[in-house]
């Protein structure tokens, strides 16, 4: 398969086997409804958290994890491929933050990206160090096999409005985002693998992420999610 | 790089962008705090990618086997040992003393009974003497309660200090964090709340400083 064959591999919604938004009708990002600012319901609780556990407190370390642990594995499986490998990494990245809670500040940025940074750049830099091969697509999780229960409700409505607003990007515009996030390519080997110049490429990733945050942060958005 | 890095900001989230401007593009934002505030923003948005995906539960084994091992590693370490090793170096070369001496004063900070009270409420202080490049020099280190103030004074000669952990906000609003140094000129005048996490600093003081302000408690 050439270049331009696996161009014609990303089709909407779906990047290397996976369909991150199976089952959402497109719509334009105008008709999101009530998608609130994501996180404001558990940022505040988040930063608290965090705080209590520099200070030492395990019980505080097991709540951030119960929330956050089911996103990292979600995407550590995603980036490598195999649970185990996965489960290692997120065990490291809270093993990380227990230690270095009391360096979170709160000004740049959520918990939630603060911990998700940290197992992205693991994550990737295991990837690249193993082979760098594709990912085995069966082991690639699928949107319709939601886990049943034990997910923070805190994050539920967050998920839908991500889901929404991904699903109101153009596909080329998703791929990039997909390409660059979770298999870690540079804009140049993107414009490789999608056989798009390199200045598509650059301009595809502002406009996804411009359009990915206006449809997650509106005006004025009221709050809880439609 | 004067010019604000808009442009570039959303490839550097996603790292996408290409090593050799990377460096210039982070330069730019560690100075500039309109560019900073949009990379944060445009990371936050980028992180939500993560929620698109079905959450994937970790063996309930896998939480009993974290929380396991941090009660070894808060049991075995003093607190902070662990986090200072990392400074032993920079210490070194702070203090112009020899590695081994800054290993002995990370062991030092570590002991809560070498700690003295300090200038103000939830502020304590270690003396150390420091190398020969600043004999004279008053040194040691000074840590902060969560938002302990650090009464107003003035620097009669010039004073440097590097931030071990958490971090203090400036009167002029600027945040210094763990891993960062802040240097003052002889003659200035400040004073400083450390971070809700608190803060942790070694500093070091040539002349000495004249407090502005009364000490008395409450």
């Amino acid at each position: 398969m050439s270049f331009h064959g696996a161009k014609g591999a990303l089709t909407p919604c779906s990047i290397g086997g996976y369909d991150l938004c199976v089952g959402l009708v497109e719509q334009p990002i105008e008709s999101v409804k009530g998608p609130r600012r994501p996180d404001a319901g558990a940022a505040g609780g988040d930063t608290a958290l965090v705080a209590a556990v520099a200070a030492g407190d395990r019980a505080a370390l097991a709540r951030l994890y119960d929330r956050y642990a089911p996103t990292l594995l979600a995407v550590g499986q995603r980036i490598l491929g195999g649970r185990r490998e996965a489960e290692d990494l997120v065990h490291d990245v809270f093993l990380e933050a227990w230690r270095q809670a009391a360096s979170y500040d709160p000004a740049r940025g959520t918990v939630r990206s603060w911990l998700l940074v940290r197992l992205r750049s693991r994550a990737l830099d295991r990837h690249r160090a193993s082979s760098g091969a594709p990912l085995p697509i069966d082991s690639v999780p699928r949107l319709e096999e939601r886990a049943a229960g034990g997910e923070d409700p805190a994050l539920a409505p967050d998920r839908v409005a991500v889901r929404r607003a991904l699903a109101a990007l153009p596909s080329e515009q998703r791929a990039v985002l997909e390409l660059g996030y979770f298999e870690g390519l540079s804009s140049s080997e993107i414009a490789l693998r999608t056989g798009a110049p390199i200045g598509t490429v650059k301009s595809r990733v502002a406009t996804a992420l411009a359009r990915l945050r206006a449809g997650l942060n509106p005006e004025g958005a009221p709050g809880g999610a439609g | 790089m004067n010019d604000h890095v808009d442009t570039l900001i959303p490839e550097l989230v996603l790292g996408t962008l290409e090593d050799e401007l990377r460096a210039d593009v982070e330069l730019h934002l560690e100075r500039c705090a309109r560019c900073a505030a949009e990379a944060t923003a445009t990371g936050e948005a980028l992180s939500l990618l993560a929620l698109a995906l079905p959450p994937e539960h970790p063996h309930p084994t896998a939480r009993t086997r974290l929380l396991a091992s941090v009660s070894e590693q808060r049991g075995l370490e003093p607190m902070g040992r662990g986090r200072l090793a990392a400074f032993v170096d920079q210490l070194a070369s702070f203090f112009d003393v020899t590695v081994e001496r800054a290993r002995t004063l990370v062991d030092l900070v570590s002991d809560r009974s070498a700690w003295t009270i300090g200038p103000a409420t939830g502020v304590s202080l270690i003396h150390i003497l420091p190398g020969p490049r600043f004999a004279g020099a008053d040194a040691g280190f000074v840590r902060m309660a969560p938002g302990a103030r650090f009464p107003r004074h003035r620097h009669t000669g010039d004073e440097a200090g590097l931030i071990l952990e958490g971090g203090f906000t400036d009167e002029s609003g600027v945040v210094v964090r763990a891993g960062e140094r802040h240097q003052l000129a002889a003659g200035t005048s400040h004073d400083f709340v450390a971070l809700p996490e608190g803060c942790l600093f070694a500093a070091l003081v040539q002349g000495g400083i004249e407090f502005l302000e009364s000490l008395a408690p409450d």
